[in-house]
């Protein structure tokens, strides 16, 4: 293994009192995350798009009005609305033309809500519209410079649109947002010029993702970092933070060992189903959107939320299940749980360890 | 008496209990900030625990303390968030037609 799965003694004790303050975490399960996975339909056909997604995918929108229903009696009554933040995420969201309503609808009921964009049909009087709606937090995909970005996303105007949405949401001072990028191998070499360009553009926020293998992403490994480009983005984002030059951090999957807590700005958990639930395009009831869609502790066509919020997501806070394959004899199991719930098989086992990249 | 006494002394138990878990995950977060990883503990830091009592009541201006995002998730706004909606459009009816029954999901 590599230096970057060392880890010193002041961080190992750290892992361990968080490690025991999470299981309260656990314990508590109390939602402050929920993602509406509106539409499987979107504007582009991205190489690595882990949801397959494409114009007509087969599978309508969920009505808004089956969404709301759920909201108000089945999770209304057990929270505190604006302590729970709504995402709504695709597909590419704005390809409904009732996201507007949305929005409104979730702020009348005093929920803040959010969207994941891949900018394309971001126009200066669509972002006015959301932000009258009450949009707070936005998330724009870029994935480096113009050939890398059109090349995952197959249209040869989608850098272009991508950056004149990051030019609209940097000037808007009421909205948290940031850029989201998916590393690829041709992108490595560039990493420091992209910084720079985000920073010229007024990016202040930045957050970087390797891509996983699922959905169309999962036969192409041309995709996936090796090893050593792996530690070559990590290296990156920790000298690009002690720099602060600009706010950058690696994606929340992963247990990075040596790494941690130098490239994000918390100790790694995966929150899926602790803290985080999906309303999947189906009605399908999951803990984070990333997991694959057979994976789901119930409908809400069949099935009261709360209870499955409540009663069916053993799984994702009783990880032992994940102990096996390569985690079964793994020291950092107890810092890591298995990984990310959206890294395992239909068997439960392992598709990649970050640690183990390291 | 008798009743009253133990009542009471189950009661200082209970307290001490309560006192000694709350002051047991402080201790913890604090020996963390020792090591220098408060922040990265910040995620629990601020999940509440139990016992702490109802959450606080909505006031206009109320913040949201979860700082964690999730992969395809979103920042979380820093400023105060504002709970009641002052933009005169959201004043408006809803115009969203909510099913009374269990809804059915759509034909494909």
């Amino acid at each position: 293994m590599g230096s970057g799965c060392k880890l010193g003694l002041r961080k190992r004790w750290a892992l361990d009192l968080f490690s025991n303050l999470y299981k309260e975490t656990v314990a508590e399960h109390r939602l402050n995350t929920l993602f509406w996975e509106c539409t499987l339909r979107c504007n582009l056909a991205c190489r690595h798009c882990g949801s397959d997604c494409r114009v007509a995918p087969g599978v309508p929108d969920m009505p808004l009005a089956d969404f709301l229903k759920v909201l108000d009696e089945q999770i209304t009554p057990h929270v505190d609305p604006y302590k729970v933040f709504i995402i709504f995420s695709g597909g590419e969201v704005l390809v409904r033309e009732d996201l507007e309503e949305a929005g409104r609808e979730v702020t009348r009921r005093g929920y803040p809500w959010g969207m994941v964009t891949n900018g394309m049909a971001l126009t200066p009087q669509r972002f006015e519209r959301l932000m009258q709606a009450g949009l707070r937090s936005i998330s724009v995909s870029l994935d480096g410079f113009e050939q890398e970005h059109n090349y995952l996303r197959g249209n040869p105007s989608s850098c272009e649109r991508a950056m004149q949405a990051i030019r609209l949401i940097v000037q808007e001072p009421a909205l948290a947002y940031d850029v989201i990028t998916c590393a690829t191998g041709a992108l490595i070499p560039h990493l420091e010029p992209f910084r720079d360009r985000l920073i010229a553009e007024g990016v202040e926020h930045w957050r970087i993702f390797s891509i996983f293998p699922m959905g169309r992403a999962r036969d192409d490994a041309s995709l996936r970092l090796n090893d050593e480009q792996f530690r070559t983005l990590l290296d990156f984002i920790r000298r690009t933070r002690r720099e602060k030059s600009i706010d950058v951090s690696y994606a929340c999957e992963g247990f990075l060992g040596g790494y941690e807590a130098e490239v994000r700005d918390h100790f790694y958990q995966c929150a899926a189903g602790i803290s985080v639930a999906s309303i999947r395009v189906d009605g399908a009831i999951s803990g984070c959107t990333s997991i694959r869609g057979n994976f789901h502790q119930g409908n809400i066509y069949r099935d009261d939320f709360w209870e499955v919020w409540e009663n069916r997501f053993g799984p994702f806070r009783n990880r032992e299940w994940a102990r096996q394959g390569e985690c079964a004899g793994c020291k950092m199991f107890r810092y890591c749980l298995g990984g990310g719930m959206h890294l395992h098989d239909d068997n439960g086992q392992l598709l990649y360890c970050h640690y183990h990249k390291l | 008496m008798f009743f009253h006494l133990r009542n009471k002394f189950f009661y200082i138990c209970r307290i001490k209990t309560i006192g000694y878990k709350i002051m047991n995950r402080k201790l913890k977060l604090a020996l963390a900030a020792l090591l220098g990883f408060s922040a990265a503990c910040s995620t629990v830091k601020n999940a509440p625990s139990k016992g702490s009592g109802d959450p606080e009541a909505m006031t206009d201006t109320t913040r949201i303390d979860h700082p964690f995002m999730v992969m395809y998730g979103v920042r979380i706004p820093d400023a105060p968030i504002i709970s009641k909606p002052l933009n005169p459009v959201l004043q408006q009816d809803s115009t969203v037609q909510v099913p009374e029954s269990q809804p059915q999901p759509a034909e494909k």
